[in-house]
Order: C-alpha cells, then structure tokens, then sequence
C-alpha cells in the first residue's frame, strides 16, 4: 500500500512539473524581497559626481597635461603623448568612464521624474550633468552615441552615433530646461550633493555658465553663430536676472576632497587611482613653469603664500630652483627633470607632504570655476558680443584664479597686491593690441585657470590655437596638435553599422580628423 | 567511437556592450550555433609475449567544428583582450572563439604594406580576423611498455589549429627582450613586404628602418594584435615514467608483499611554434577561464622525480 501511494504521488508530481506553466510568478520569485531594488535620484547623484571627476582628472594627468605642456614624461618610449603620438588604446578609458556615469545622470533624471520621487531640481542637476559629460564626449570624440545613448536598459545595445552639431543644440536645450527646472527652487537633499551641498540656485548658476562655455565653444561655426552669440548677450547683458551665473569662488562648481588619505568616498582620487612614485614622475614642463617664475606668481611662491614649505600648487622646485623640460624634445635627449609635482608621501622638513601635494589636496576637484568664466566674459567683450569691459574681466580672471589657490592672494582686482603683481609680471591688460593679441593674452592666463579641469585647456587650445605653445623636434602627427581621440576599437565590432556610418560622415577615425566645431 | 551532432538554440551568452549604451555587458539569448564533432578512442595490445615484452596503447583523438547559423546583431563581441583591440567576435558565418583585432596593412597580393619614410610596418585602424581560438583537433597517445619486471610509460598530448594572442611577447618585444628583436639592432633593417609608390603601385619593401625601438613596436607591439598572435599547436612530451617491481622472494622476512621503484617525469617537452612558455593556458576572468588572450602567465613546470611504492 505504502509503496503504491509512493508511485502515485511520484507522477502527481511528475505531472505537476511537467504540466505548470513556467512563467507563472516568474516575476515574483525572480524579485528579491529583502535587498533595494529602486534607488532615489540623491543616491545616485554624488557617487555619478566621484567618478566622472576621478576619469576627468586622470586624464587631466596623464593625457591634457602631456599634451597642453604642463607636464613632460622623461620616456623615449611608450606614452609619448608629448609628441602628438598617443595610440587607440588611450581611446577606451574615458568612453568606457563617461559613458557609464551619463547612464547615472539620465537614471536620476528618470526618477526625479517619476510621481513618488518627483523632483524638478534634481531633474535639472541632472540636465546639467548630462550636459557637462555629453560636452566632454563630443569635444573629444566627434560625433559620438548621444541621443539613444545610456539607453541599454530600453534594448539600445547599438547606439546611433549623432553628429556633433545636433549634440551641441540639444544640449542647449537641455540648459535652457536645467535653467527653468532649478528656478522653481525645490529642496534636494544636502548630504547627497558634495558639490553644493543641497544649494540648489548654485547649481542654476553653474548650469547657465556651463551654458556660456558651450555656446563659445561653438560661436566660430557660421551657422550658429548669430545665435550663439545671441544667447550670450542674452545671458550675460540683457536677461541677467533670467540667467544668474557663478559669482565668485565659492560658487565655483567643485568637488572638495576630503583633504586625507585612506579609503574614503571623497578621498581624492589621484591618492588612490596613481602610485605615489608614479605622481612625482613626470616632469613640470618649461611653458608652464617659467611663466610663473618670470610673473613671480603667488600660486608658486614659498616664502609669503606657501604652507609649510611648499608652494600651493604643490611643486617641488628642483635643484636650481624652479625650471622645467621643453616639450616635445626628440627621441634620445636625454633631460633630466627639475620641478616636478610633489607626491603626498614625499617629506617635508621631515613631514609627509599629505595634502599639500595635488596628489592629496582637497581642492583637485574642479567642474568649472569662477575664473573660467570671467575669462570667457573677457573673449566675448574683446569680440564686442557683449558691452562689458574685456580689462576688468581679464584682471578678475587672473585675481581669481590666484584666489583659488591661494586664499591669502585677494580675488578683488583693485587691490595694491594685485597691481604690483601684474604690473611686475608685466601682465597688464594691453587694449592696444590686435584681436589676435588680445586672445593670446586672455588664453595664456584662462591656461592656468583651466589647470586641472579635465581636457578643457586641450578643447580651448584646439578650438583658438591660444595659448601659443612652442614645439619640439620630436613632435609626430606633422607637428599639428591632435583634434580627437580615435574611437575605442572594440566599438567597431561592439556597434559596427553605427561606427562605419560616423566614419563615412566625420571622416577618417583618426587623431588628425577635425571636430565639426574645429572644421574650418 | 562517437560522433556527434548538436544545435544550440537560444544559448545564454555574455555580451560586450558598447559603453555608449551605458553598460559593460548584456546577458542575451543568442541565436543558433551549431556543433558537430568526433571523439575517438582506442586502447590496444599490439604485442604481448607470456612472461616477456608487453605493449598496450591508447589513442585519443577528438575534433570539433562549429557554425554560428544565426545571431540578433550582426556581429557580437564575446570578449575583449588586453590590447590592440584584440577581441573574440561571433558572426554569422563564423565560429565561436574567432578572434579579431588591429593588423598588418597589407597590398592587394597579401604582402605587409611598410611606411615609405620610416619603414615601420603600417598597422590596420579596422579590426581583422587573426583566427580561431578553439583547436581543431586534440590528439593524445599513450605507450606502456613491460619488460619483465620493468614497465615505461609514455604519453604525448597534441593539438592543432588554433592561435593565441601573446601578452607576453608584445611586452617582451616592446622591452626588447627578445631575441627575436635582434637583428637590425645596429645598422637599422628592411621589413620584408612592400611599399606603396606615390601612384598607388607597390615595390619591394627599400626603406631602412633605424629607429629599432619602434620598427619592432609597430610589428609585433601594443598596436599590432596581429603581430602578437601565434599558432598554439603543439606536441608535448607530456609524461614518462619507468618502474622495477623488485621480487617479491627478496621481501619475504620482512612482511611486506611488493616494493617498486621508479622514476617519473612530467611536461618534459614541447614543440611548438608559440613564443613564449607555453602554449596550452587558461587566464582566470573572474569565473571563466579565458582562452584565446595569454596575458602574462607563469611557465608550466616540469616535475622529475622518483617513487618508492611499498605494498604491505
């Protein structure tokens, strides 16, 4: 009896498996009941923020700085992007970092968006930041994935390349939609916004001179120029109080790092993304270091400014004091470095260097500061756009950059400091000189303001030729700085149709191959 | 003996993703491939005397093909290797384990397309087919000898037709650790291929490349996959041992039934045209074992040594 009630029950539930269908409650057994399965817009916000900017300022290192003469590797061989020579595989790094985080800021986009995490400021923080990585990929890259892109979750594994002046009117959009949004004020959560710290009018003021950055960047292509130009009245003259923007430099839009060591969420990233030996490596090259020996500038002075023996840049002057290595130099020089940056572990009159080293300081994170902007005010004066005075925004420029580094140099413009100080560099505004003379005089002090904000010295350089940096011997790709990064290879079988369409349309995936906004 | 035949519908693939989409990897359900093989086996005593020479052997051997029929996308990467855009492709039409990345430029005749002024070899920006991965066919032999109270035994191990990128010997060739980069090292050299004339023709490759450094770099370096890829089939001596079983009678007194000494030798040799340690590895991504990418791994070892078996 027992073992027939044994078989009976064995086929019930031979039948039952075989006859049940196989999705019911697929969806119930496949969701985790104890672990969170949606996030909220603030979650995501600040590790999006670390990311992006620890990508930007790796890159700042080893890729803008080698290229825009800040600093110099000592190598003949491999990592010669000195000599306008890098290969494809730079290309991967930052397509594979920004890309991910734009998913980020599209997602809190999509959440603020959503009726039980409604938020319009995070929506427009999200405009904003979309905007700012998008800015990055375009300028980079050329034509890039934009609209279907980050759109993985919605099947779009191979994403249309857009063109790079379609990318840049859709991203004006997004600003002049940022701008509207975060007017509306609402309250985002303070302790998920290391940037501004739940202060939602500054990221309006960032996001309308995020908006002045981009429209210069395209102002030269004659097609939208007229309105470009336009819209930068608009902002800086006649809608004022419609677009209020970064004020001082306390509303720059930077990441503070912590300022320590360890393991922390906002340790800077260069403490732990670059070996301290590898941090002290590269020489500081001569462009960037005799200019501000020669200006006896207060960011490299030790005795009045400096902290404890160090300059606040963080630059250890070298044997014979501060000099660095031309760029460019050929194959075989044989140089030696001089100044070099200061790694964190390095000691100091037998202190470790810690955050007066770039490598641990706290004030590496930069998105856009003060004086980026009032050098961008400063062109646009110069090219009569707008009324303002081009002097005053140059010397605010230059105050304000100081400013940034060293707080005792005074960001005011009008004080004797400052004067001494440009009148002895012999940096004076000089309204006598040619367009061309102005700008070169503007960008080679907007140079040291962009220090270390991501590639943007490299954009701007591509974009005006300004500052004009002296060339090497050794130089590669004809002399001529590189326009683009290639595109990571793996793309083309990662998203072949799209990839052979940019190709045909951009022209060649070279480094050589002009942006649309570089094309003459 | 068997032979078998097997499609795979709908298999659970993981997928290289354009970052642009905002992801690593997708999990996809992928099309249809198809496998269809042999695996032979034989085991034999051609010669057998009572009380003298004995000799058994056992023969391996197993192939396998397969076809990729059907794919969602037109082409998907599965994996992508360290450098040179290296990365194993399945297309339809192809196999699984294909493996791409960047070349040599070459002219329409097949030959590698030199620079006309620096003479370092041009290198390809699209990614090309370098070869399959998965071997062709694996063959194994085994050979027992006994001789009265001597027994050797001897196992060679095969397989043919796949090839391997080398992390290694781009490294290597990039340090100029190889004597591989030698020649040219003083008097500059002339890579053996073409170079492209002014109106489109080729000529025999005329231009001395001095810069040594990156003459090899541009062959078989960072940027050239191609250069770095070679064949990994081998032979391999993989084990030898020889035993004496000593009589019995000798042990009589002391209780204990049998002793056998021997001596025995494992991975003794390869032949191989691979580079570098050895052709047959696994590089450990995550959970999987990679094939197809050598990314700086140990050498095999060989092991010598000696048994005392003792049978109480």
């Amino acid at each position: 009896m027992k073992k027939i009630t044994y078989q009976i029950l064995g086929m019930l539930l031979v039948l039952g498996t075989a006859l049940s269908s196989c999705d019911k409650g697929f969806e119930e057994i496949n969701t985790d009941p104890i672990n969170i399965l949606n996030t909220t817009p603030d979650k995501l916000l600040a590790p999006a923020l670390v990311n992006t900017l620890s990508a930007n300022m790796s890159r700042n290192r080893s890729f803008n700085n080698e290229l825009m003469q800040v600093t110099v590797s000592l190598s003949d061989g491999d990592g010669t992007v000195f000599r306008y020579e890098y290969r494809r595989t730079w290309s991967d790094y930052l397509w594979n970092s920004w890309y991910v985080q734009l998913n980020n800021f599209k997602d809190i986009y999509t959440l603020a968006k959503q009726p039980e995490t409604l938020n319009t400021s995070y929506q427009g923080i999200s405009l904003i930041c979309q905007a700012w990585v998008a800015s990055m990929l375009t300028d980079s890259y050329g034509d890039v994935p934009f609209k279907e892109a980050a759109e993985g979750k919605n099947g779009k594994l191979e994403p249309v390349f857009d063109r790079q002046k379609d990318i840049y009117l859709d991203l004006f959009n997004k600003l002049e939609e940022a701008n509207t949004l975060l007017g509306k004020g609402q309250e985002i959560v303070a302790l998920g916004d290391p940037v501004y710290k739940g202060d939602v009018s500054k990221w309006r003021k960032f996001g309308n001179s995020l908006y002045l950055r981009l429209l210069l960047r395209v102002s030269g292509k004659p097609e939208v120029a007229s309105a470009t130009i336009a819209k930068i009245k608009e902002i800086v003259e006649t809608k004022t109080s419609d677009y209020p923007v970064i004020s001082s430099n306390a509303e720059s839009a930077v990441l503070k790092w912590s300022g320590q060591g360890g393991s922390g969420p906002y340790v800077n990233p260069y403490y732990n993304g670059v070996r301290a030996q590898d941090f002290r490596a590269p020489a500081i090259c001569k462009f960037f270091i005799d200019h501000l020996r020669d200006w006896q500038d207060p960011r490299i002075d030790i005795s009045t400014y400096g902290n404890g023996g160090v300059n606040r840049l963080g630059i250890n002057p070298g044997s014979t004091g501060f000099s660095g290595v031309p760029s460019g130099y050929v194959i075989g020089a044989n140089l030696n470095k001089l100044s070099y940056f200061y790694s964190y572990d390095q000691l100091i009159s037998d202190v470790a260097a810690g955050n007066k080293s770039l490598q641990q300081s706290a004030a590496t994170g930069i998105i856009m500061n003060y004086s980026e902007l009032q050098f961008i005010l400063a062109e646009a004066a110069v090219k009569g756009w707008i009324s303002g005075s081009a002097e005053g925004y140059y010397n605010k420029g230059i105050a304000t950059a100081i400013n940034y580094w060293v707080t005792a140099f005074s960001a005011d413009p009008s004080t004797a400091a400052f004067i001494k100080y440009v009148t002895d560099a012999d940096i004076n505004w000089d309204n006598a000189l040619s367009t061309d003379g102005k700008m070169e005089q503007i960008h080679l002090q907007k140079y040291y303001a962009l220090f270390l904000v991501d590639m943007q010295q490299w954009y701007e350089y591509r974009r005006t030729g300004h500052p004009i940096l002296p060339k090497g011997g050794g130089l590669r790709n004809s002399g001529v700085m590189p326009a683009r990064m290639t595109y990571p290879v793996y793309v083309q079988s990662a998203n072949p149709t799209n990839y052979k369409l940019a190709v045909s349309s951009q022209g060649a995936d070279e480094i050589f191959t002009n942006v649309w906004w570089q094309k003459p | 003996m068997a032979y078998y035949a097997g499609n795979t519908k709908n298999q659970i693939l993981t997928r290289v993703v354009d970052r642009a989409s905002g992801y690593n990897q997708a999990i996809i359900n992928a099309g249809q491939i198809n496998n269809s093989g042999i695996e032979l086996a034989i085991n034999a005593t051609p010669v057998s005397v009572r009380d003298g020479f004995k000799w058994t052997t056992s023969f391996t051997f197993a192939a396998n093909k397969n076809k990729i029929i059907s794919l969602p996308d037109s082409s998907i990467i599965l994996r992508t290797g360290p450098i040179a855009g290296g990365q194993i492709v399945a297309k339809v039409g192809g196999s699984m384990g294909d493996l791409y990345g960047r070349g040599y430029v070459r002219s329409p005749d097949g030959q590698v397309v030199f620079d006309e002024t620096t003479g370092f070899a041009k290198i390809t920006s699209d990614v090309t087919y370098l070869g399959n991965t998965i071997p062709k066919y694996k063959i194994s032999i085994g050979n027992n000898f006994n001789y009265k109270r001597f027994s050797l035994g001897v196992l060679f191990d095969a397989q043919v037709g796949a090839v391997a990128h080398s992390l290694l010997n781009y490294k290597m060739v990039e340090q100029g650790k190889l004597a591989s980069t030698l020649p040219g090292r003083y008097n500059g050299i002339i890579g053996n291929g073409v170079v492209q004339n002014a109106d489109g023709t080729y000529r025999k490759n005329d231009v001395i490349a001095y810069d040594i450094d990156e003459y090899y770099r541009s062959n078989m370096g960072s940027e050239n996959a191609e250069g770095s890829t070679f064949s990994t089939d081998f032979i391999k001596f993989r084990e030898a041992s020889l035993n004496y079983t000593f009589n019995p009678r000798l042990f009589r007194n002391t209780g204990l039934s049998s002793v056998t000494l021997g001596i025995y030798g494992r991975n003794l040799f390869i032949w191989s045209p691979w580079p570098m340690f050895d052709p047959e590895f696994g590089t450990l991504s995550g959970t999987d074992i990679v094939t197809g990418f050598e990314i700086g791994q140990f050498p095999s070892t060989r092991t010598v040594g000696f048994n005392l078996i003792i049978g109480i």
